[in-house]
This record gives structure tokens, sequence and C-alpha cells, in this order.
């Protein structure tokens, strides 16, 4: 096996066995936990139309 | 002796001496009995040998050619010893220069090493005449595309010994047609037509074979050369396909998500911060993700503040978070326009199991720039908020930024497979002209 497709089998199984753990713990980057408390000060609320 | 051995036909000498006519050099002959003409290595006058009386041909006083493989040169290729026993120097007018090394094997016969800006290939003569195929031609049920078209290959320079009689200065008429790692060329003068195929080989088994060393690859490719990323994107494109059904799976093993709470609550006229619980939610897995989602169906023109607060009632620890439902809409010069939405979700991820209570804090705003409609928050809106709480589902986010991220290294291979398969198309008389050429 060639050395790059070593490496890129070792890189898809290293991005599937963190998806794997991500699931088991259910982990996501795009979860709203600890984002935010309290909203900010100066955040607008309002219409952005135009 | 025993190398010397195993390339002498049985009946004939390997190699006979003679001396040059013109300038009295002795030129060896390795292929005594197959060689028409021999081009003098110390002087380039080019001998007849067809007969036992050497003639001279052609009479010329250079100097010697310093061949990067030395005539007489031994080495294996494709499993076979060849000996390297001439050498030219071939353009197009003096143009695209690229060398031919003639090879010799008593029992294989005559075969061409091709060196071509740095890229080497691996020629022989064919006795068939390749079959026209659709858009060009046919051999061995291998299809060859037209790549060059009514070119001129002329003799440069010429060394060591050949079996039909060349001299510099010959010129004949070439078509090439190509298929990844082969080239099949048409060679015409005024006399006959010669057909070869040529196959593309790694400069290192060169290198290896005949003890040189080459120069780095050639750039833009050969015509003939076979893109070096193919191979892996194939292989890749395996992988990644094995890694994206899995993830895949494993995400839909994972779905399925269910209601833990429901709850409508009021939100007050006045713009109070209220607040309210929901509870006991318990979350039975080890870890889960738990979403919550407000929708106020009479929102119009503000928007209502939310504050979460999942709360473990064993351990106090507490998850937080802030979300916001605001609708917005109007009239201008253009027409009607809305923006915002009545319905927002808040998205706790690694909630571990537990009995949890869900605090909501709340307050409903007008936006005091509405000049069309009245307070939202007024009675006759019936301003109430749909709470409702789950848990599970599907991780599609992470799965979709999972094979992205599969997916970048194997874009990145198609590329550059697609810029290499360009500079080489680029080559060809046939390559598809862009309009900005055109201009």
């Amino acid at each position: 096996m060639r050395t790059g497709t070593f490496l890129f089998a070792l890189y898809a199984m290293g991005i599937t066995g963190l998806f794997m753990l991500a699931t088991a713990y259910a982990w996501s980057p795009f979860a709203d936990t600890g984002r935010s408390g309290p909203r900010p000060a100066g955040v607008f609320i309002g219409p952005t139309h135009k | 002796m025993a190398e010397a051995d195993t390339l002498s036909p049985p009946q004939a000498p390997a190699a006979t001496a003679i001396t040059c006519p013109s300038c009295g050099g002795t030129v060896a002959i390795r292929a005594a009995g197959h060689s028409v003409t021999v081009a003098c290595e110390y002087c380039a006058s080019i001998l007849d040998v067809s007969e036992p009386a050497v003639k001279l041909v052609v009479e010329h006083h250079r100097r010697r050619a310093a061949l990067d493989i030395p005539l007489g040169t031994r080495g294996t290729l494709k499993g076979v010893e060849w000996e390297v026993v001439g050498w030219m120097a071939r353009s197009e007018g003096g143009a695209y220069p690229w060398e031919e090394y003639l090879l010799f094997n008593p029992y294989e016969g005559y075969r061409w090493l091709i060196y071509n800006r740095g890229g080497w290939s691996f020629g022989e003569q064919l006795t068939v005449v390749p079959g026209g195929g659709w858009g060009g031609l046919e051999l061995d049920g291998a299809h060859y595309k037209h790549f060059f078209a009514e070119g001129t290959a002329q003799v440069d320079r010429v060394v060591g010994e050949f079996y039909w009689r060349v001299k510099q200065g010959d010129t004949v008429r070439t078509d090439d047609w190509v298929r990844p790692g082969y080239m099949l060329s048409r060679e015409a003068d005024d006399r006959e037509i010669s057909w070869s195929r040529s196959e593309w080989i790694d400069a290192k088994t060169v290198e290896a074979a005949f003890g040189i060393r080459t120069e780095s690859g050639p750039w833009p490719p050969l015509p003939h050369q076979p893109s070096p990323h193919v191979a892996w994107l194939k292989q890749a494109l395996v992988i990644a396909g094995i890694a994206a059904l899995a993830i895949i799976a494993a995400a839909m093993f994972a779905g399925g998500s269910r209601t833990l709470a429901e709850q409508t609550l009021t939100i007050a006229r006045d713009g109070n911060d209220q607040s309210a619980t929901l509870g006991p939610i318990t979350l039975r897995r080890p870890y889960q993700p738990v979403s919550v989602r407000a929708e106020v169906p009479s929102l119009s023109n503000g928007w209502v503040d939310l504050e979460y607060t999942l709360v473990d009632r064993a351990t106090q620890r507490a998850f937080n978070t802030y979300k916001a439902a605001e609708r917005y809409s109007g009239r201008d010069s253009d027409g009607d326009w809305s923006e915002g939405s009545r319905r927002t979700t808040a998205d706790f991820a690694s909630v571990p199991a537990g009995t949890y209570d869900l605090v909501v804090d709340y307050k409903g705003n007008n936006w005091l720039g509405a000049q069309s409609i009245g307070d939202w928050r007024n009675a006759a809106f019936a301003p109430e908020m749909r709470i409702t709480v789950t848990s599970g589902g599907a991780p599609f986010g992470v799965a979709l930024l999972a094979l992205i991220l599969i997916g970048v290294p194997v874009l990145f291979g198609a590329i550059r497979h697609a810029a290499f398969e360009q500079a080489r198309m680029g080559e060809s008389d046939f390559a598809p002209t862009s309009s900005e050429d055109d201009d």
C-alpha cells in the first residue's frame, strides 16, 4: 500500500473514530451549551432588514 | 563472461569491430549481422556495414557526443537485459528535442528507450497496423486518442549502429495517439510507414536499470504520462466511501428522539421578566443531546428573550444558554417584507444521565420601530409560548462535518489530478481552446 493511501486511511479512521466518540458522548460543535450566558451587552435585537 | 554469454546468439558473435574510414577510430558493432549502418562514435560519420567492406556513407568530423547512457551500457528492463547500441537526437525542425536510444537483445530484437524532457518511454516497433476507432485508434482492445497530428520529426545527431539506413537530416511525418501510459506513433516518409508503441516508464526504473541519474519529471507532462494522482484517488475514494457508510450508519443508529417535557407559558403584557420551571426531566442514557424549542405563534414585530438553565437535581450542575425568538414584518418601497422566526431551538450537548429541571427566564419585547401593528403582547394576540424539551436525534450536523473532513483530501487529490490532466491535454493538437484563447 502506498504511503499516501496508508496515511489517508489512518486519517479517515481517525475522523470516523472521533465521530463515534462524539456520538457516544453526544458532543456537537454546533450545540449552544456554554456558548453564552445572558445576552452580551451591545447585541442588537431588532430587524436587520435593510 | 557469464553476462556476455547470455547476450550472445548461438551462431554469431555478439560484437565485432571495424575501423572508421574517416577518422580511423575503432568502432564496435554490437549487433553484428543485424545492423545496417553505424554512426562512428568519435566523428559521427555514417558507415554502411551491411557488406564486409565497410563503406563511408556520410563523412563528419564532429566531437563525439556525450551520452547520458553510453553505447554498450547494459540494463534490464521488463525482465530482459538490453544493450544500448545506438542513439539519435531528434526534433521537430530543431524545436521540441528528444533522444532515442536503440536497445538490442539477440533474442528479443530491438527496442527504443526514449528520453523527452526528463521523462522516459520504452518503445517497440509494431508488426500490425492499429485499427480505426471512434475518434482514435484501437490496438489490442485498447483505445488511443489522437494527440499530435501532422508533425515532422528530423534526425539531428546519430551515434552507434542501426538496423536501417539512418543519417542526420532524415525527416519523417509523424502522428501520435495516446492513452494513459501508452503512445502509438506513426512515422511515414516517401518509402514506408512504420508504427511503434511506447510505454511510459518511471525515471527511477531507468536509473536503476542503467545506473544513471536523470532530471526531475517533465512538466507539462508527457502526452501519455499517467496521472500520478489517479491511483491514490481511486484508493482514497474506496476508503472515503467505507468511512462515509460507517458514519451514516452510526448517525442513523444514534437517531430517534423523544419528548421529555412540554409546557405552555403566558407572556406578560407589560414586558416584565418572567420565570418558569419544567420538570422533572429524566435522562437515562450516559450522555445525550437535549433540545429546547420555544414557539410563540402570535409573535409580531417583537422578540422574546429566553434564558435556559438545565439543572441537575442531584449535583446542582447547570447547563446554561441564551436564545431569542424574533419576528418582524412591514412594508417598504419594494413591498411586504418579513424576517426572523416565531420559533427558536436551543441545543445542549453531552448532558449526563440524571433528573433535571429546566428553568426558563423569559421576557417579551415590542419593537418600537413597528408602525403598522400595535403591541403584540396585547391580550388580543393571545401571547403564549410553547416550550418543548426533547432528547436524542441523529447527529446530522456532526456527521456532515465528519464527511466534509474526510472529503477534503479526496477533493484536493481530485483537483491535483484535474490540473495534471489539464496540463497534459494542453499540449495536444486537439486541446480544447478557451474563449480567451480565441480572443
